[in-house]
């Protein structure tokens, strides 16, 4: 898969997936490598640019067994980019789908 | 680079941040220990998280594109870069600092450790290698006397067990000492042996060291490898 369409989308999907809850990086990453297939040290970075961008935030959880955890969550104007993302790529995909099945005539 | 352990990943990765001067480099450091801390704990092997997690440099490459990316979208609220898709000339849809690898530095070699080694030099191969090279040669030769003696001994001893040899050896030595006289001088040999495998490589070791001096103070790094060392860096 095109590097430049996955970075892009690797964007919408972490909001998409945090918006729904909660996550430590471990469960995260995982979360999307099921789904796709990616390099998992990418998503490191993907994540520390949303977090210094303020779409997504973290805290750290004690366990009982094992060191602290990390969790990273959205904050309201992740939730915003999310939305307008979602928008966007729908109609995009939409149309790209339309092309491909040839329903691109009037 | 892909690596095997954590260590090994979460060691090269802090030299390539530091090279990169990525920020927050304790911050990435941490997250991705506790990566590895994660993966223990739902029971893969190190060498498959960092399979998984991919090469260094990629890594790294992405560290930087991002931080240009977060500087030029303050809001960082990007949408899907489908823009990807509009790139058909090939071009580059927005540039990114290229990922440096490191780079070896420029090197003069300073005039008093050319002023040193000359005089090291003049030590060395007027005095110090050749009386360590007699040294070692005197071993060697106390080795082979050794051994033959000890072979000729032992053949001695064993046929004296089984014919008569009294008319060839005039001190009087029964067979059966002499076969034991035989062992011990071959014992002694053997560890001969080893002494001077050991002087000799020692010897050539002590010579790399020289040339590798000689090459660290023109060229600032080394040029050989000591043997019986694995995986010294040469560079």
């Amino acid at each position: 898969m095109q590097t430049q369409l996955k970075r892009g989308t690797l964007e919408l999907c972490v909001l998409s997936i945090l918006r729904r809850g909660d996550r430590y990086g471990y469960e995260l990453v995982n979360i999307i490598s099921g789904c796709m297939h990616v390099t998992e040290g990418t998503i490191y970075p993907l994540m520390k640019r949303l977090k210094d961008s303020g779409s997504i935030d973290s805290y750290i959880v004690e366990s009982q067994e094992g060191p602290p955890r990390k969790y990273y969550k959205i904050t309201d104007g992740g939730v915003a980019a999310q939305k307008e993302q979602e928008t966007e790529w729908r109609s995009f995909s939409t149309a790209v789908n339309r092309l491909l099945d040839g329903e691109e005539q009037l | 680079m892909i690596c095997n352990s954590k260590t090994e990943f979460l060691t090269n990765l802090r030299i390539a941040l530091e090279n990169n001067n990525v920020a927050d480099r304790s911050d990435i450091l941490s997250d991705f220990r506790q990566h590895f801390e994660d993966g223990a704990a739902a029971g893969e092997s190190e060498a498959d998280v960092c399979r998984k997690l991919g090469d260094i440099d990629e890594i790294i490459k992405q560290y930087i594109s991002e931080q240009s990316d977060a500087a030029s979208t303050p809001t960082g609220g990007a949408m899907p870069d489908t823009s990807g898709f509009e790139a058909q000339s090939g071009e580059q849809p927005y540039s990114q600092p290229r990922y440096v690898a490191p780079q070896p530095q420029q090197f003069t070699p300073s005039a008093g450790k050319i002023v040193g080694i000359l005089c090291l030099d003049t030590f060395v191969y007027s005095w110090a290698l050749p009386a360590l090279a007699g040294i070692i040669v005197g071993l060697i030769g106390v080795t082979i006397s050794f051994i033959t003696t000890g072979i000729i001994s032992l053949i001695g001893g064993t046929a004296g067990l089984f014919i008569d040899i009294s008319g060839l050896i005039s001190t009087g030595f029964a067979s059966i000492s002499l076969l034991f006289f035989g062992i011990m001088i071959s014992a002694l040999g053997g560890m001969l042996v080893i002494a001077s495998i050991a002087s000799v490589k020692g010897f050539i070791n002590i010579i790399i060291a020289i040339i590798n001096h000689h090459a660290n103070i023109f060229t600032g790094h080394k040029v050989l490898n000591k043997i019986g060392k694995k995986k010294e860096a040469v560079q």
